[in-house]
């Protein structure tokens, strides 16, 4: 029986220090080197590097993908649309973010050929340029693609958030990413999502180069907002004619929110990106909330927070409409994101003001009361 | 010899088996957060298998996955231990003479140690479907197409899909938003085809595999329009017959041990009775 006792009283002892908690935010303090490891998973993506020639990483959706060096024989045990050529010289990309993060790995002008929005919704000039030379197609809205002009495009792999052009995309013999995630993109796996992109071109400094950047700005956002003399209360979302849609607490604004010693009212919230909650509850955050990030875009509606108020009757009793701020993306926010650390600067700013005098929004504005009156 | 004997009473100490509950609480308990903060780093082990999870996943998140480790450890033992316990005391009712000629009466004081080996034999299936066991995930499959298993003569043809809209008033936000789903499928190699209809928590199956709905689309009648498809798992588990077996004879045992608790309580009543 003493000797059960002893046992148990050692296992209690490992068992404790087995799981001792890790530093907050450890795995964001350093990247590393792209000989460094052989795993590394980023959020739901992943990437393992088997061998030199040989690296297998696994995609949003949680599907198996290995890429090989041109010109080198793929490993047994893989279909033909798991196997991609390494680096990758044609893509079609759906997401403004998986093309923010191409043009961060210096290949946008050399890969990109493909898009599903037309040349008047960029704010990107590679993909503007690229469209008007003919280079890179639009391939027609994201339920409506044009297949046959994909083809001709002959892209070697292409990045998407929509599964249902898989079958489709098979029969072309076109290997695909989902680049999207069934949880929100935490802060961690946003910064390091170029670290999964990064093999398929060969390009692993520009990426550690790219997350370096953004840590340090991240580094500097969490030194500054220490000294800040309030909590201001958060919430990113909107109400639409019939849904509620809100950023989780899981997603990176909320995680970003919570870093720069602010209250994010969605914080309980767990799921995708853009997720659906009841109208009561994002009411119920209204109440106290001081600052409100809308979806609206000016284009949509978001020109000030009476125009923003007509949309939604319900929306005006919100706490930031009547006496906080709202703040709306301005075009080119959706399609920064090479720009991550300039973005989260923004909010930091939008956050704790006094820590940041004199400092000029870039990805977003501030809503005024009224709209200017129009001149007679 | 002696020693032999001492490691196997230790092992089959009842006194282990509460410390290891313990033990597996606060254990568990460290799970849970872990799996509520990093839920990224456990999914994948639902479709890699055990031992490719622990080679990637596992080995290079050593502080948030120890717990699952230690888990494994202390169900290791627990399934010693209650083989031992159990293998003990069903030995001594064999050994027990007073049995003779009331078989009836032998099986039923046998059925909390029928459940004993039913949970183990569960707890083998999950490891071997833990160990061995073949995920394919992310098979879109779309209205009036086909798509082949992997390694497989199988195809799998969506026939129809039924989506069912919230069309009632009492919740405004769910007003047309999909409440339920249901997938008609044809699986079918040379020799056979098999019919069934696949919805959540109602996969089809067709020995050695099994299908689950993951995902649909589309999910609402406003909102983004969306391509009509369904994303389904398919799964190659070995250890499914294993699982589903020892639940079957836990159930035989739970029968029996409710029939020995009926018996004990009438023969109470008619004691207390006559007395």
């Amino acid at each position: 029986m003493k000797k059960i006792n002893h046992l148990m009283i050692g296992l209690i002892i490992i068992l404790a220090l087995f799981n001792g908690c890790k530093p907050e935010n450890a795995e964001l303090a350093k990247e590393k080197d792209a000989g460094d490891f052989t795993f590394m998973s980023i959020g739901s993506f992943s990437v393992e590097r088997i061998a030199d020639n040989w690296t297998e990483v696994r995609d949003g959706a949680g599907r198996t993908l290995v890429l090989i060096p041109r010109g080198t024989k793929a490993p047994d045990g893989y279909a033909p649309n798991q196997i991609v050529h390494v680096p990758v010289k044609r893509v079609v990309a759906y997401g403004y973010f998986d093309i923010a993060i191409l043009k961060v790995l210096g290949v946008i002008e050399d890969v990109l050929v493909g898009v599903t929005a037309k040349m008047n919704d960029w704010t990107v000039p590679e993909v503007i340029k690229g469209i008007k030379q003919g280079k890179i197609a639009y391939l027609g809205d994201y339920n409506a693609i044009d297949f046959e002009r994909l083809k001709i495009q002959e892209p070697e792999l292409v990045l998407t958030w929509d599964p249902s052009i898989i079958p489709m995309l098979d029969k072309m013999g076109v290997p695909c990413v989902i680049t999207s995630t069934p949880v929100a993109m935490c802060l961690s796996a946003r910064m390091r999502f170029v670290s999964f992109l990064a093999p398929f071109f060969n390009r692993e400094k520009e990426g550690k180069a790219y997350f370096n950047r953004v840590s340090q700005s991240l580094d500097q956002i969490r030194k500054k907002a220490s000294n800040a003399d309030h909590e201001p209360k958060v919430m990113w979302g909107d109400i639409y004619e019939k849904r509620v849609l809100v950023e989780p607490g899981n997603a990176w604004v909320g995680e970003l929110v919570g870093l720069a010693q602010s209250d994010y009212m969605f914080d309980d919230v767990f799921g995708k990106s853009c997720i659906e909650i009841s109208l009561e509850r994002f009411l119920y955050s209204g109440e106290d909330a001081d600052i409100l990030f809308t979806y609206r875009t000016q284009k949509t509606g978001a020109t000030s927070k009476a125009a923003l108020a007509r949309t939604n009757a319900m929306l005006a009793g919100v706490k930031p409409l009547k006496d906080g701020k709202v703040y709306s993306p301005l075009p080119n926010y959706a399609q920064s994101g090479d720009k991550l650390d300039e973005i989260l600067m923004d909010i930091a700013a939008i956050l704790h003001p006094e820590c940041y005098p004199g400092h000029h929004l870039r990805y977003f504005i501030e809503l005024p009361d009224k709209d200017p009156e129009k001149a007679v | 010899m002696n020693k032999l004997k001492d490691i196997w009473s230790l092992l089959g100490n009842t006194n282990l088996m509460f410390g290891l509950i313990v033990l597996m609480i606060l254990d568990l308990t460290v799970g849970y957060f872990m799996l509520k903060s990093h839920p990224h780093l456990f999914y994948p082990i639902n479709d890699m298998g055990f031992l490719k999870w622990s080679a990637t996943y596992g080995k290079n998140n050593l502080y948030e996955t120890a717990w699952l480790y230690l888990l494994i450890f202390f169900l290791a033992i627990l399934f010693v231990n209650t083989f031992i316990c159990t293998t003990q005391r069903v030995t001594i009712l064999f050994r027990n003479k007073s049995f003779s000629g009331h078989k009836f009466r032998f099986i039923i004081k046998l059925s909390p140690h029928i459940m004993h080996y039913a949970l183990l034999i569960m707890l083998l299936g999950y490891l071997v479907s833990y160990l061995s066991s073949e995920t394919c995930l992310s098979n879109i499959l779309l209205p009036e197409k086909s798509i082949r298993i992997p390694d497989s003569l199988y195809e799998i043809h969506l026939n129809s899909l039924h989506i069912d809209y919230y069309q009632g008033e009492r919740l405004q936000y769910m007003q047309d938003r999909a409440i339920d789903v249901q997938a008609d499928l044809t699986i079918q190699n040379k020799e056979k085809i098999i019919t069934g209809r696949l919805g959540f928590n109602k996969p089809v199956w067709f020995f050695p595999y099994s299908i689950h709905l993951k995902d649909f689309a589309p999910k609402s009648k406003s909102g983004m329009n969306r391509r009509t498809y369904i994303n389904v798992i398919i799964k190659k588990d070995p250890g499914a017959k294993y699982y589903f077996s020892g639940m079957i004879l836990f159930t035989f045992g739970l029968l029996l041990y409710s029939l020995h608790w009926l018996m004990e309580r009438n023969k109470i009543t008619k004691d207390s009775l006559l007395t």
